[in-house]
């Protein structure tokens, strides 16, 4: 019986096999993927430092203090502790490493010391030869302000330093101290502590004794600083996350429950970078679709665009709407000295955009304060260039301020860092109030054929030249809602004077245009007029029609602020440095900003407001 | 916890990360179609019937499916396929000297322009361009022909201003002698660039074999979707699309031979394929196609450049292959958006060399 049974279902099997097991059956790859729940990813919100990030930072502190020019390796055999000692010795080190106008050097820390091997001196021509009859070690350190290593090959008999080299776009080995200090920080995050449904070990060694934990390299591409990836598995999640060790700081944890396929693959999942996950995390959450704010009486959706930057859609106050929407087109960079040479730049999604500066983190809602009380928040988004501050590359914020009593305000800053000290930034916002009925006042400070002194009323589209007269409360126009003879909501829109932070004024054109049944701009606009132009034709008087449509029934608000730039010490302007402070090298920032403020005009909210369409 | 302890990767002096071919058995029925595949089934089976021998049949049959040779193992180190190449004649009179290069890259000038450096001050001294050189926006990859015509391609740098998108599935030709530009083709795409991905076209080698252009395209790819092309572009008797791979987000790409056989008393190559780069990742697939240039299946992965570098992760967007079959991979950051390096940056080059003892491509250095 059991001879014949065998056949039987050996043909079963193979005839089964033959339908169905073909060699491009799921790899296993894709039959763990298909057991795998969705990746997910987060960046680090607010950071404030750990109890493990403050004892180093005071470790790194007490290090300066001595006059050490970089941290040194501990516990270390008598021969390697030579070693190290002769290399964080020598003059050329010491000479070298920069010291900031702190007073505190760059951070150097050794990062390993090993006897040179054989194979290192394979080379005939290597400088180290003498090595093969002496006893030389190497010294691995790496240099955080410039995020790069430094090698010195240490002949210890000899007690000299034979060379040094420096090494960039190098992912080096790190010691146990900062693997150590990695872990602290991923295991003490709220993000992590998220991953893990709210149960964190409370400490690295229940960590390392409860989970499967490893170190991996990764790379911060954009902040060129050291990273590392721990990765570990807590029953069913498996955690990456990334540390930036130049910070101190988590940048951001990917995590995913891997079911019954058993722990952590890295052959099945790549590490994250700094790049991979911030542009992952902000094209699903903010590029793909609306992400809604409710505030302070404030209600919005926002959503970074392909090439209009962050824009704010639906706004109520009081539930009244307020704007249909709010975004910016363009940036238009002109250099004064050189004729017609500048940029037109569009900001928006990291990838899959026409974006030439993008965002690196994601936006932020931000509490706006007077006198230690709370009085609006701001929802900001910054956008750089991947070589910032570096000479033409750029960085520019787009915030939007909504205040509690109503005010709010939209605004372009750049942050320098372009191509001369002849740049004039001009960034377009455009502002579409919401639904009919709007009507829009200049005012005029003096009698004219056409305008008596005061607020006049601008009937139909037309362009408003730079730096227009203000009226005592600093107000250029009054824009109010008015349906059925009834008032509904009105503003005073009040220009930038100087009166606002990081502002010198705002020297605006401001344009008024019908709102058409075509959008009037509202869909994706790739690149709207010309980078150089100083006068008015900035792009929106394309939408000024001939003749000029009225503006009763829906308009448009343009607003074309121009930001000189200015490098003069202490004068500094639309611009960025960088600067090596506390040992590490950061920009230090002289923000530009310009932007309307929408001052409600008391007594012209109606009590019965409308329903939200 | 455990870390590797691989002194080696920290001997700098020494650098070398191999980067092994791939050899993919579980890819090796690719060239089979369903068809043959079941006739094949068919007559294992009734074999194995025939001899009675089910568990032997079954076990041979295994066999004969782990034993299957890969679909393409290099025999040797690679060949360019684009050394009959050939300057063209328009520079004559114009007052260059040995210097003088073609340029789609000068931050002043919209187009492609002839240019030449200072040596001393690695300044521009001079440069040239045809009136028609300017009207089609900004240009990016180009080739010479065996007859010193330019083929060129537009992609927008910076804004969109001088590219609108639908104006980039173009291929554009400069002849030889009288310097004119013109539309040589509007290649096919399934869906036109936008302000979502601005990129049709964005690289472009010749074969001399098959007399032909490769042309990468992005167009109308999405970030869940893949929609560009690998084009094969005949250029005579007119220019017109050959052959094509779909549903594949391109980069570099360049025709190759390898291996090498006497046949009638002259070396031929026994292998010929196209490299071809990842937009999406950093890494550098191999396809095969015939001696008519046509393509074998689909892609294979086989080397990357992720992880290396200043980077770690840059895409390749130039594929050289040297007279000793040396492969010079230029990377650059690309993400489907207008946020690249400034022109002026160059590459970062990564260099393979063919290792004879492994018969595999190893990663020597990078430079900038």
């Amino acid at each position: 019986m059991p001879h014949t049974f065998v056949p039987l279902a050996a043909i079963f099997a193979l005839i089964t096999c033959f339908t169905g097991c073909t060699p491009e059956s799921s790899s296993p790859t894709e039959a763990n993927s298909a057991h795998q729940k969705p990746v997910q990813q987060v960046l680090a919100g607010q950071i404030t430092d750990s109890s493990s990030v403050q004892g180093y930072r005071a470790l790194l502190q007490a290090s300066q203090a001595r006059g050490e020019v970089a941290i040194a390796l501990e516990n270390l055999s008598t021969l390697a502790a030579k070693a190290q000692t002769i290399a964080l010795g020598h003059e050329i080190l010491r000479e070298r490493v920069p010291i900031g106008s702190d007073g505190i050097r760059a951070r150097l820390e050794v990062l390993s010391v090993d006897r040179l091997r054989e194979s290192d001196l394979s080379d005939p021509s290597s400088p180290h030869q003498v090595c093969k009859s002496s006893e030389c070690f190497r010294v691995d350190l790496f240099d955080f302000a410039s995020s790069r290593m430094l090698s010195a090959v240490v002949d210890i008999q000899s007690n000299k330093v034979l060379s040094w080299r420096a090494l960039v776009g190098q992912q080096p080995e790190i010691p146990d101290r900062l693997a150590k200090l990695a872990l602290e920080i991923a295991r003490s995050s709220p993000e992590v502590l998220e991953a893990l449904g709210g149960s964190a070990p409370e400490t690295v060694e229940v960590l390392m004794a409860n989970t499967k934990t490893s170190l991996n390299g990764t790379r911060c591409e954009r902040s060129q600083h050291l990273c590392v990836a721990p990765t570990f598995v807590q029953g069913n999640v498996a955690i990456w996350a990334i540390v930036d060790l130049t910070d101190l700081k988590l940048v951001g944890v990917q995590w995913t429950e891997h079911g019954q396929d058993g722990p952590l693959s890295t052959s099945t999942q790549s590490v994250p970078s700094e790049q991979s996950l911030s542009d992952a995390v902000i094209m699903e959450t903010y590029c793909e679709r609306n992400t809604a704010l409710v505030k302070l009486g404030w209600r919005l959706d926002y959503m970074l665009t392909a090439s209009d930057g962050l824009q704010i859609s639906g706004v109520h106050f009081d539930e009244r709407p307020v704007l249909t929407s709010v975004k910016l087109v363009d940036w238009h960079v002109s250099y004064s000295e050189r004729e017609g040479f500048g940029y037109a730049d569009a900001i928006g999604c990291p990838s899959f955009s026409s974006a030439a500066v993008i965002p690196f983190q994601a936006p932020q809602v931000i509490d706006i304060k007077e006198a230690g009380m709370v009085v609006g928040f701001r929802l900001q988004q910054e956008f750089r260039s991947l070589g910032w501050p570096g000479p033409c590359n750029y960085s520019y914020r787009q915030s939007y301020d909504f205040y509690a009593d109503g005010r709010f305000r939209p605004t372009a800053a750049s942050i320098g860092a372009g191509c001369g000290n002849d740049g004039t930034y001009r960034p377009l916002l455009r502002i579409e109030p919401a639904g009919p009925g709007w009507a829009l006042q200049e005012y005029s400070p003096v009698q004219t054929l056409a305008d008596a002194v005061g607020f006049n009323d601008v009937t139909h589209e037309r362009w408003f030249d730079a730096n227009g007269a203000v009226d005592d409360s600093g107000a250029r126009f009054t824009l109010r809602q008015n349906q059925a003879g009834k008032a509904l909501q009105g503003f005073t829109l009040v220009p930038g004077r100087g009166q606002f932070a990081d502002s010198r004024g705002d020297f605006e054109y401001v344009y008024a245009t019908a709102k058409a049944a075509a959008g009037e701009g509202a869909d994706e606009l790739p690149t709207l007029g010309s980078c150089c132009n100083t006068d008015h034709k900035q792009g929106p008087e394309q939408f000024i029609n001939e003749p000029a449509q009225p503006l009763d029934q829906g308009l448009v608000i343009w607003y074309v602020p121009q930001m000189k730039n200015e490098l003069n010490p202490g004068r500094e302007y639309c611009w960025a440095n960088p600067v090596l402070e506390n040992g590490v090298v950061n920009p230090k920032l002289y923000p530009c900003e310009a932007g309307p403020m929408f001052v409600p005009i008391m007594g012209e909210a109606a009590s019965d407001a409308p329903s939200s369409p | 916890m455990s870390r590797k302890k691989n002194r080696k990767s920290s001997n700098f002096e020494h650098l070398k990360v191999e980067i092994q071919s791939i050899h993919a058995p579980h890819k090796s029925s690719l060239n089979v179609s369903p068809k043959a595949n079941l006739k094949l089934r068919a007559a294992v089976l009734l074999s194995l019937v025939a001899l009675a021998g089910i568990t032997a049949g079954f076990f041979a049959w295994r066999s004969q499916r782990t034993s299957v040779e890969p679909a393409f193992s290099l025999q040797g180190p690679l060949s360019a396929r684009n050394s009959c190449r050939r300057p063209p004649t328009f520079f004559a009179g114009r007052g260059f000297g040995r210097g003088v290069s073609l340029s789609t890259s000068e931050r002043d000038l919209i187009g492609i322009a002839a240019v030449e450096f200072d040596p001393a001050t690695k300044k521009r001294s001079h440069f040239w361009q045809h009136p028609s050189w300017s009207r089609f926006g900004q240009l990016s990859a180009f080739t010479l022909d065996r007859s010193g015509d330019v083929y060129v391609i537009p992609a927008p740098r910076v804004n969109l201003a001088d590219n609108p998108p639908v104006l980039q599935n173009r291929l554009y030709r400069i002849d030889a002698s009288s310097g004119e530009m013109q539309l040589a083709l509007e290649f096919p795409i399934d869906a036109p660039a936008s302000a979502r991905n601005p990129y049709a076209g964005i690289a472009l080698s010749n074969d001399c074999d098959t007399h032909s252009l490769w042309l990468s395209s992005v167009a109308g790819s999405e970030p869940k979707r893949e929609r560009g092309k690998i084009l094969r572009i005949q250029l005579e008797p007119m220019v017109a699309v050959q052959d094509q791979l779909d549903n594949f987000d391109g980069f570099g790409v360049a025709a190759f031979n390898a291996g090498s056989s006497l046949q009638a008393g002259a070396h031929k190559a026994s292998q010929q394929g196209l490299l071809i780069a990842s937009a999406r990742h950093s890494s550098v697939l191999l396809q095969a196609m015939n001696k008519d240039g046509q393509l074998q299946g689909r892609p294979l992965p086989w080397l990357s450049i992720g992880g290396i570098g200043p980077a770690g992760n840059d895409r390749v967007r130039k594929i050289d292959i040297g007279s000793q079959g040396e492969l010079l991979l230029h990377g650059t950051p690309f993400n489907f958006n207008l946020a690249q390096p400034s022109a002026q940056r160059a590459a970062v080059k990564y260099r393979f060399a063919w290792d004879p003892e492994k018969r595999a491509y190893s990663f020597v250095d990078w430079v900038q």
